[in-house]
C-alpha cells in the first residue's frame, strides 16, 4: 500500500516572513500598523489578550471579535521557535492515519514580497537550510518542494542555484532508500511574479526532464505581494515563453494582455503604500497564464492547487467583490481549472484549503466538487485521477484543526480518499516508496 | 557640640542612605522585570543574530539557534532562549554549523523510474568522510565573499587550518565582542533604571527636597539615619566585588543592623503557597513539590526594602495627611499657608503644614523634588553605596581625636 500523503502544508515560521507581513489581511487597521500588530502577535501576552477579547466576543453574536481567534490559532503555529517544530506538529496529525505519513512541505521566498528591507526576516537561503535539517531528520516522511522566484534568480542561474538542493540528499537508514533534499517545485506567482516568465524557462526544462512535480497556489486570496511598486511588476504586455505557431498559447497570451488591460482601466493596478493589491494580485496566479507552460513544456508535472479556492467553485456573484471581477474576467478559476485538467493530462489538483468547506456535503461547494470528480478528460479518464489531498497546514487553523479536517475528508470523501491520498500524489511525486 | 557642617555632612550620608536603600528596590525591580522578559537571553540572541548576520549567504545566528547543543540549552515549557553563552560553546556550534553543511550535502543520482515506486536515486559517493577540518575548509571556500567569511577565513588561516586551534581565535573574537554587548547592555538598561526609578519615586512618594528639609529639621532621624549608614558602609566595604553588584547581598547590610523582630512587624511576610501549605499543614510537605518561586523571592525582597524603609521611619509613603494627597484636605479648611503656619509654629509640624497645604510654591518644590529622586535612583544602587562609604569617610576623617579613641575603646 502506497503511504498516507499530505500534498500541501507549510512549515516557515514568523522569522521567514517580511516584517510587514500582516499587510496580506484586507483589514485597514493592520495594514496601517502591520509591524506594531505582528509584534503584539509574536508575544505571548498580546496572543493571551487577543484570545481573551475573542472569548469575550463569541459570546455576542454576530461579534467579529471571534474572528480573531482564528488569526490567534494561525500565529501560534507560525511563532513556534523552529520550522522543524512546525513539521512535527503536522507530522502528529498525520500520523494517526499511516505511521508512514508523507508530508509535503511547500517552502515560499518571501524575500521579494516586499519593497521595503525587513530587519527580522531570515533570507530563503536560511529556510531551506532549515528545511534541509527537517528532511535529513525525516527522511521517508517529509518532502520539501523548493520555492521559486524570477527576481531571486533567473535562466541559467537559477538552475544552478536550484540543482543543487534536488542533487544532494539524504539515505534513510531504515529502509537503505535514497532521497533527494527536494522533491519539487513550488510557485506562489501572487508574490508578484509572472508563472509565463521567460526567466523561468530554463528551470522549467530542467524540471521536465527530471521529472520534478511543480505545485503552484491557485486561489485569488491568501499571501501576496505587499510592496508599493506593484505597477512596475505588471507591464501591459509582460515578457512570455514564447512558442511558435500554437494557437492555445496565441489565445491565452491574447486574454492575458486584455485582462491585464481591463485590470488597469478599472485601477485595480496601482501603486500603494498600503500594499493594497488584492485584485492586482490575481493577475499573476491566474489560472490561464499557466496555458504556456502547459503548451510548451508537455511532460512537466503541474498542480493547480486549492482548485480556484471556495469562492471560485460557489461562482454565484451576483453582487459584491467577486462579481466585480467576474464583469472583466470569466470564466471562474474553478472552471477554468476543470477545462485545463480535461485538456492537459499532465495538469494536477488539490483539495488544500478548500476542504475546509466540505463539511455541509448538502452544500453547493461540495456538490459540484463531487460533480467535477466523475467528469473525464480528454482521453476517456476521470479527473478524480488527478486531484490530492492536501490541507494547507498550517494556513487552515484559520478554519479547522488538522485533525478535524482529516476525519470530515475521509469521512465525506470515502469513496475517492486512497486515491487523492495515496495513489494520485505518488504519481505526482514520484518519490521512491 | 555638632559642629555646622557636619550637620550638613549628616544630611547628605542620610539622604544618600534612603537613596541606596531605595536604589536596591529599583534594582530588584529591574531584575524581576528584565526576568519576566527575558530581557537579557532576547538581548543576547539579538547580539548574536547581528554578529553572525551574513546577507550573502545564510543567516548563521538563526541556525546557531538551532543548533542542538543551543536548542538544549532553551526553556523547553516557556520557549525561552539560553541567558548566557560560552565562548567554547560558540565556537563548536559555528564550526559544526559551517562544517556539516557540507558533510550533509551528499550528492544523489536518478538510477531509474519505475511506476508505483517512484523514482530511485542512489548516492554518488558510497562512504562518506568524517573528516571536520576539511568539510570546514571546503564549506568556507564554496561560500560567497562578505565581512563574516573573510574573517573566518583569516582566523582559518592564522589557525594553520586546524579547527582546533580555529576554536581559540574564535573564542577570544567572542569574548571580545562579548565585552561590548556587555557594555550596550548596561547602556540599555540605564534608560530601564530611570523609568523605574520614577516609578519608584511616584509610587513611594520620595519627595528629595522634603526629605532633605525633614532631614535639617529632624536632629533625632538625622542622628539615627547617620548612625545606620555608618554601619551600612562597614558591612559594604567588606563585601566582594561580586557581592557587591548583588542586591541580596546589599540588602542585607541594613537587614543585618535592624532585628528581626522589628522587620516582622514592618514587612508584610509575602509568602509562596507552597509555604503557607506547609505552616497549615506540615504533614504535606513531602508530598508538594518546590515550585518556581522566582516572583515571590523578588515580591519578598521588594517587601523587605519597604520594611527597612518602615523600620528606619523614612519620611516616604502615601498618605492622606501629607502632601500631595493632604491638598484636597486642606483646600476644604479654607486657611491660606500663613494661617496654618503662624497657628503650628516652628519645626517639623510648622513646615509639614505649609507642605501639606498645597500651595502652588510648595506644588512645584514637590514635582521638582520627585524629578530629583527619579533621576538620582536610577543611578543604582551600586553608585549610591561607594558614594556612601566616601562620605562616611568624610565624616570620620573630621571627627574629633577622642570620639575616634571612645569607639575603638
Amino acid at each position: 500500500m502506497l503511504p498516507f500523503t499530505n500534498i500541501h502544508t507549510h512549515v516557515f515560521t514568523s522569522s521567514c516572513v517580511p516584517d510587514r507581513f500582516l499587510m496580506i489581511l484586507p483589514v485597514g487597521v493592520v495594514r496601517r500598523f502591520p509591524n506594531k500588530i505582528k509584534s503584539v502577535l509574536d508575544s505571548k501576552l498580546g496572543r493571551w489578550l487577543i484570545r481573551w477579547l475573542a472569548d469575550w466576543g463569541e459570546e455576542k453574536k454576530n461579534n467579529r471579535r471571534k474572528e480573531f481567534d482564528k488569526y490567534v490559532a494561525f500565529v501560534d503555529v507560525a511563532v513556534q521557535s523552529t520550522q522543524l517544530e512546525v513539521f512535527q506538529r503536522a507530522f502528529e496529525a498525520g500520523k494517526i492515519y499511516d505511521h508512514a505519513v508523507r508530508i509535503v512541505g511547500l517552502t515560499m521566498n518571501m524575500d521579494h514580497m516586499d519593497s521595503l528591507p525587513s530587519q527580522n526576516q531570515i533570507s530563503f537561503e536560511t529556510q531551506l537550510e532549515e528545511v534541509k535539517d527537517i528532511k535529513r531528520y525525516y527522511p521517508a516522511n517529509f518532502f520539501p518542494f523548493l520555492g521559486i522566484d524570477p527576481r531571486h534568480k533567473s535562466g541559467v542561474d537559477l538552475v544552478s542555484w536550484a540543482r543543487p538542493y534536488f542533487e544532494t540528499g539524504v539515505l534513510h537508514k531504515d529502509t537503505g532508500r535514497v532521497f533527494p533534499f527536494f522533491s519539487g517545485i513550488k510557485l506562489y506567482p501572487a508574490l508578484g511574479f509572472f508563472p509565463f516568465d521567460p526567466r523561468l524557462e530554463e528551470l522549467y526544462k530542467y524540471a521536465e526532464k527530471n521529472q520534478l512535480p511543480v505545485m503552484t497556489h491557485c486561489t485569488r486570496v491568501g499571501t501576496q505581494y505587499i510592496g508599493t511598486k506593484i505597477e512596475s511588476l505588471i507591464p501591459e504586455s509582460p515578457a512570455m515563453i514564447s512558442i511558435a505557431n500554437n494557437n492555445n498559447f496565441a489565445k491565452a497570451r491574447n486574454s492575458i494582455n486584455a485582462r491585464i488591460s481591463k485590470f488597469y482601466e478599472k485601477g485595480w493596478v496601482k501603486n500603494s503604500d498600503r500594499g493594497e493589491n488584492d485584485r492586482a494580485c490575481d493577475l499573476f496566479g491566474h489560472p490561464e497564464n499557466y496555458v504556456p507552460l502547459l503548451e510548451k513544456f508537455p511532460n512537466l508535472k503541474l498542480c493547480l492547487a486549492h482548485m480556484g479556492g471556495s469562492n471560485e467553485i460557489l461562482d454565484a456573484p451576483n453582487k459584491g467583490e467577486l462579481a466585480e471581477i467576474r464583469e472583466v474576467d470569466t470564466p471562474g478559476w474553478f472552471e477554468r481549472v476543470t477545462s485545463m485538467m480535461k485538456e492537459y493530462p499532465n495538469l494536477y489538483t488539490d483539495i488544500s484549503y478548500t476542504l475546509s468547506d466540505f463539511e455541509d456535503t448538502t452544500g453547493v461547494v461540495f456538490q459540484r466538487f463531487t460533480s467535477f470528480l466523475v467528469e473525464q478528460d480528454r482521453n476517456g479518464r476521470p479527473l478524480s485521477e488527478r486531484v490530492m489531498f492536501g490541507t494547507d497546514f498550517f494556513m487552515t487553523e484559520m478554519e479547522k484543526r488538522e485533525a478535524e479536517l482529516y476525519f470530515n475528508t475521509q469521512r465525506n470523501l470515502r469513496r475517492w480518499f486512497d486515491d487523492f491520498a495515496r495513489i494520485n500524489p505518488q504519481k505526482f511525486l514520484m518519490q521512491p516508496v | 557640640m555638632v559642629l555646622p557642617d557636619n550637620n550638613v555632612l549628616d544630611i547628605i550620608i542620610s539622604l544618600v542612605l534612603i537613596y541606596a536603600l531605595l536604589s536596591i528596590l529599583v534594582s530588584i525591580l529591574l531584575e524581576w522585570y528584565n526576568q519576566k522578559t527575558r530581557a537579557r537571553a532576547k538581548f543576547l540572541r539579538n547580539a548574536i543574530f547581528q554578529l553572525l548576520k551574513d546577507p550573502l549567504n545564510v543567516h548563521y545566528g538563526e541556525l546557531f539557534y538551532n543548533h542542538y547543543l543551543i536548542e538544549g540549552l532553551k526553556n523547553r515549557e516557556l520557549k525561552t532562549v539560553p541567558q548566557y553563552i560560552s565562548s567554547q560553546l560558540f565556537s563548536e556550534v559555528l564550526i559544526d554549523i559551517i562544517a556539516n553543511r557540507k558533510l550533509h550535502d551528499n550528492p544523489v543520482k536518478i538510477t531509474g523510474h519505475s511506476g508505483d515506486v517512484g523514482k530511485q536515486y542512489e548516492m554518488v559517493n558510497d562512504r562518506i568522510e568524517l573528516d571536520i577540518n576539511k568539510h570546514f575548509e571546503e564549506e568556507l571556500n564554496s561560500l560567497n565573499p562578505s565581512p563574516l567569511t573573510d574573517t573566518l577565513r583569516s582566523f582559518w588561516q592564522k589557525s594553520g587550518k586546524d579547527t582546533t586551534k580555529l576554536k581559540d581565535h574564535l573564542k577570544f573574537w567572542f569574548d571580545d565582542y562579548m565585552d561590548r554587548v556587555s557594555g550596550w547592555y548596561k547602556k540599555g538598561q540605564q534608560k530601564k533604571l530611570l523609568w523605574i526609578g520614577f516609578l519608584v519615586a511616584i509610587a513611594l512618594n520620595v519627595d528629595s527636597l522634603h526629605l532633605l528639609k525633614i532631614l535639617s529639621l529632624d536632629d533625632a532621624l538625622r542622628n539615627q539615619l547617620a548612625a545606620t549608614a555608618e554601619n551600612v558602609a562597614d558591612h559594604y566595604q567588606v563585601l566582594s566585588e561580586a557581592e557587591k553588584m548583588n542586591n541580596s547581598k546589599l540588602l542585607e547590610t541594613f537587614s543585618k543592623l535592624i532585628p528581626d523582630s522589628v522587620l516582622r512587624d514592618t514587612t508584610t511576610g509575602i509568602k509562596d503557597l507552597r509555604t503557607i501549605v506547609v505552616e497549615n499543614y506540615p504533614q504535606l510537605k513531602d508530598q508538594l513539590k518546590p515550585n518556581d518561586s522566582v516572583d515571590i523571592k523578588y515580591m519578598q525582597r521588594a517587601d523587605s526594602v519597604l520594611g527597612i524603609a518602615n523600620a528606619l521611619n523614612i519620611p516616604i509613603g502615601w498618605d492622606e495627611n501629607s502632601a500631595p494627597l493632604s491638598w484636597k484636605w486642606c483646600l476644604c479648611w479654607g486657611l491660606t499657608p500663613k494661617q496654618t503656619f503662624v497657628a503650628r509654629g516652628d519645626g517639623v509640624l510648622g513646615y509639614n503644614q505649609i507642605r501639606n497645604f498645597g500651595s502652588p510654591k510648595s506644588k512645584f518644590f514637590y514635582v521638582l523634588g520627585i524629578l530629583i529622586s527619579g533621576i538620582s535612583l536610577s543611578f543604582g544602587a551600586p553608585f549610591w553605596f561607594d558614594t556612601l562609604v566616601k562620605l562616611v569617610n568624610i565624616r570620620r576623617a573630621g571627627k574629633k581625636p577622642e570620639a575616634v579613641n571612645e569607639t575603638t575603646k
